[in-house]
Order: structure tokens, then sequence, then C-alpha cells
């Protein structure tokens, strides 16, 4: 699985933004912005291989999918309750071991679990150039 | 954005700092809502701050 964060510069800073778990980090050099990046996944419980695809992308390998999830779902919930979000065929039980990345997500899981946050999101199969 | 009147207005949301880590520090409410702020010296940029203080302000502890 992979993502990716849009990097810019702005006044002396060097900002990344990682539209994926609506996060945004900051440096003062491009030279350290992707590994400011990766400390910013890590400080979520992502690991990730990071590297610069150009000088505006950063693409991240997520090595476990599940820890992704987790935080994605986590995020979008924000302060509404399980039961707020637990709907039929998905129990607060089963939404909760998601988001602690418990349990792995299918693609079909995982768009009902988008669906239930009300979540406006798209999910993108890409062939990697050979 | 002076880094100190982030900090002074992330606990003026009843935000915690939770943990530091190389290059950032993770504050929350207590309650499962998290934002990491970087630990790059200097003004924090605008943007940044902003979407750093609308969680804190959805999100009060």
């Amino acid at each position: 699985m992979f993502i990716t964060a849009k990097v810019w510069k702005e006044d002396d800073s060097w900002i990344a933004e990682i539209p994926s778990i609506d996060g945004v980090t900051y440096c003062g050099l491009d030279e350290d912005i992707l590994d400011y990046v990766v400390d910013y996944m890590k400080c979520l419980d992502i690991d990730v291989e990071a590297r610069r695809e150009s000088d505006s992308v950063i693409a991240m390998k997520v090595l476990e999918p599940r820890t992704l999830i987790a935080q994605i779902l986590k995020r979008l919930r924000g302060d509404k309750t399980l039961s707020e979000v637990a709907r039929k065929g998905m129990t607060r039980t089963m939404f909760h071991q998601y988001e602690r990345g418990s349990r792995d997500a299918s693609l079909a899981t995982f768009s009902k679990l988008l669906s239930a946050l009300g979540a406006d999101f798209e999910i993108v199969v890409r062939r990697n150039a050979q | 954005m002076k880094k100190s009147e982030l900090i002074l207005k992330l606990k003026g949301y009843g935000w915690k700092l939770i943990e530091e880590t190389k290059h950032h520090s993770k504050w929350g409410n207590g309650m499962g809502v998290t934002e990491n702020v970087s630990r790059s010296p200097g003004e924090v940029p605008k943007y940044v701050a902003e979407k750093i203080l609308k969680k804190a302000r959805e999100n009060p502890a």
C-alpha cells in the first residue's frame, strides 16, 4: 500500500501534507523534509519506506497496511462514539478492532468502514512502472 | 506564529504533551485525538498552525 505527501515551500519553511491521514508537518530545509515525514508517520505508529518522487511529491510504502487503516479510521471518527459509527454488519467491537490495528481489513471492508464514517475517499490501484 | 504561542493555544484547549520523537512533539486531548507538532526551530507556518489548531478546537479535552 502506497500513500503520498505533497511538498511545497512557504516563506522559510518546507511543508509536507499527507492527505490520506490529514496530516501536516514542516521543517527549515528541503533535504530534511523526507526525514520529518517518516518521523511524523512513526509518531502515528505507521512504519514507512519513503522516497522523494519529485520536488513536490514524497511516495511512501506502508509496511503494515493495518496500521495505516487504523490511523485513518481513528482520525476520521474524531470524537464520535463507536456506537454512532457502528451499523448493520459492522459492530462496535469490529470497528474497534480495525481501529486498533488488531484486525486486517479487506478492500471491501475498508470501503464499508469509510462509508460508515461518511468519508469521501477514493481507493486508487496503480501499476508501478517496470 | 511562534511555536510557544501554538503550544499555549493547544494547552488552552486542554491538550497535553504525550511524547516526543526525534522531529515531533505529539499532543492530544486524552481521548484519542492527537496531532504531531514539528520540533523544527523558527516560526510555525500559518497553514500548519491553522490545521493543528482547527483539530484542537474541534476536539477539546
